[in-house]
């Protein structure tokens, strides 16, 4: 139980963090709007229907807004020290991974209410026809795009040319996730249903597992003082 | 001989790697043990004095 | 090592018979190796000559998994142990891995060309060995990145680790993104199709095994020089510190 506590008190204080700035929200909200609009000029909405572009949009803005909000969790750590800090705290250094995954899901997921909607609205999709397999679709693969990015975020964190690193290291590994979410979101906008997607959710969820394992296992690694 | 154009740009590109990665440690190689006999003579340099 | 060092061994200091021999013995093994897959194994019908890139091809390939295999498992063992011969093999391995993916990668394409007539195709051996060798660029940036050696070696051993694990989710989904049925692909040129070219085969893997393993060794000797640099600078910091105990000493 004491571990579990120490997991809701990171998140917590992560969480609390972001309510009190919100720049950070703000600012992932306006580069998906950005985005979007770029979408627009490069692949002409009026011409593609959602059924071939959808999936792609859909991914694409939610991966690149979410590698900035991700990559910001670890470096507001840096700015007053408060890394070593979290290193000094006696909890388990897998509690801390967890608790920063939690609130990166969350503020992923509150990003996802947003832009989702909105790019049903640009696109022109019946959003309510397909939002019960796509809210799973996407809950279950931001799960594994914010834990492999909350592990990164740590190392990345830490070295030169942090910012500019992070991306290079999170997408690689985590290529068969997008390329999961992409297919299957593929389908259902198709009209397809969930059974259809079976193997992709299996991918996803062995991705999630080992993922979410490795950072349990060698988070205390990365954290670790040099 | 057919296709020889192509499998002979293959192994040139092959073995043009193997060779330059090769060339690449020797040199390193040579950098460093230079500087180790450097750091030795100076080390025998400052304990007999 | 800063200790032997101090006793005045020079560990790792082998410019030594075994690497001499390999390298020897490779040699021989390389030549006959050439003479079988130019003059031995026959010429494929339908390709044409471009077939006997598979001999390296595919050799090379195979090789750089097993490097990558090599990363992970030494980065485990670096984590447990802390024991830098680990991080310097993974650090090696990783290097002359990528080295050979790249080499897959070129030659790769030099085959297609003039068979599948595109240079590049998003087939699944392709896709997969591109990712990998993007994971493992990734690696040995993230080692020059990081703040200090040991720090990049942690960090490191966690990237091997996880890209390595990722290689049977990453197959699985390029295998079903391309609307593949998962099954064993027969490697063309080296599956029994023909015993000469099979025989051909084997003695290439074999040939490049002992390749791979002297770039290893190699690799991992220059990085046993730079941390022997490293003690030594560290001896004469020492010394320059305790130098004017010495010289009352001597007096």
């Amino acid at each position: 139980m004491n571990f579990l506590r120490a997991v809701c008190i990171i998140a917590g204080k992560d969480l609390r963090v972001e309510f009190r700035q919100r720049e950070n929200f703000t600012l992932m909200l306006f580069f998906s709007l950005v985005i979007l609009v770029i979408f627009h000029f490069t692949l002409d909405f009026t011409e593609l229907s959602f059924e071939t572009v959808g999936a792609g949009v859909i991914w694409i803005a939610i991966h690149f807004t979410g590698i900035l909000t991700l990559g910001h969790s670890f470096r507001q750590e840096q700015a007053q020290d408060s890394l070593r800090g979290l290193r000094l705290t006696p909890i388990d250094p897998a509690a801390i991974y967890l608790g920063k995954w939690l609130a990166n899901t969350a503020t992923l997921f509150a990003m996802e209410v947003v832009l989702i909607p909105l790019i049903a609205v640009t696109l022109n999709f019946p959003l309510a026809r397909f939002a019960g397999p796509l809210f799973l679709l996407i809950a279950l693969h931001t799960i594994g795009f914010s834990a492999l990015g909350t592990l990164f975020a740590a190392i990345a964190a830490q070295t030169r040319r942090g910012e500019t690193l992070f991306p290079l290291l999170v997408f690689p590994v985590e290529i068969p996730l997008i390329g999961s979410a992409v297919r299957s979101t593929t389908t259902i906008l198709n009209r397809g249903t969930l059974a259809d997607v079976v193997p992709w959710l299996e991918l996803a969820t062995a991705f999630n597992l080992l993922v979410l394992g490795a950072g349990v296992l060698l988070f205390e690694y990365i954290l670790e003082e040099s | 001989m057919k296709n020889f154009e192509f499998l002979f740009a293959a192994y040139a590109v092959f073995w043009l790697g193997i060779c330059a990665y090769l060339f690449r440690l020797s040199l390193l190689q040579k950098r460093v043990d230079d500087r180790i006999q450097q750091i030795r003579k100076l080390l025998d340099r400052n304990r007999s004095s | 090592m800063l200790k032997s060092l101090e006793n005045g061994t020079t560990p790792f200091r082998n410019r030594g018979w075994f690497s001499r021999f390999l390298l020897g013995f490779l040699a021989g093994a390389m030549i006959l190796n050439l003479w079988l897959i130019f003059f031995y194994a026959p010429t494929e019908r339908q390709m044409g000559e471009v077939q006997r890139i598979f001999y390296f091809h595919v050799p090379a390939a195979l090789l750089s998994f097993l490097a990558f295999g090599l990363v992970c498992a030494a980065g485990i063992l670096y984590l447990i142990t802390r024991k830098r011969k680990w991080d310097l093999l993974g650090h090696s391995a990783a290097e002359v891995g990528v080295l050979f993916c790249t080499l897959v990668l070129l030659s790769g394409p030099i085959w297609a060309k003039p068979i599948w007539n595109v240079w590049w195709t998003w087939e699944v051996r392709l896709t997969t060995t591109l990712i990998l060798w993007m994971i493992f660029m990734a690696y040995l940036m993230v080692r020059s990145y990081a703040e200090n050696p040991d720090q990049g070696a942690r960090f490191a051993a966690v990237l091997g680790i996880i890209g390595f694990l990722d290689v049977p989710i990453i197959i699985m989904s390029v295998r079903l993104f391309r609307g593949l049925h998962p099954r064993v692909f027969k490697v063309q040129g080296g599956g029994g199709l023909d015993p000469a070219m099979g025989r051909t085969f084997m003695v290439s893997l074999a040939t490049f095994f002992l390749l791979f393993l002297y770039l290893l060794l190699e690799r991992y000797r220059l990085g046993c020089s730079d941390w022997e640099t490293e003690c030594l600078m560290e001896m004469t910091e020492r010394q320059t510190v305790a130098r004017p105990g010495i010289l009352e000493e001597s007096k």
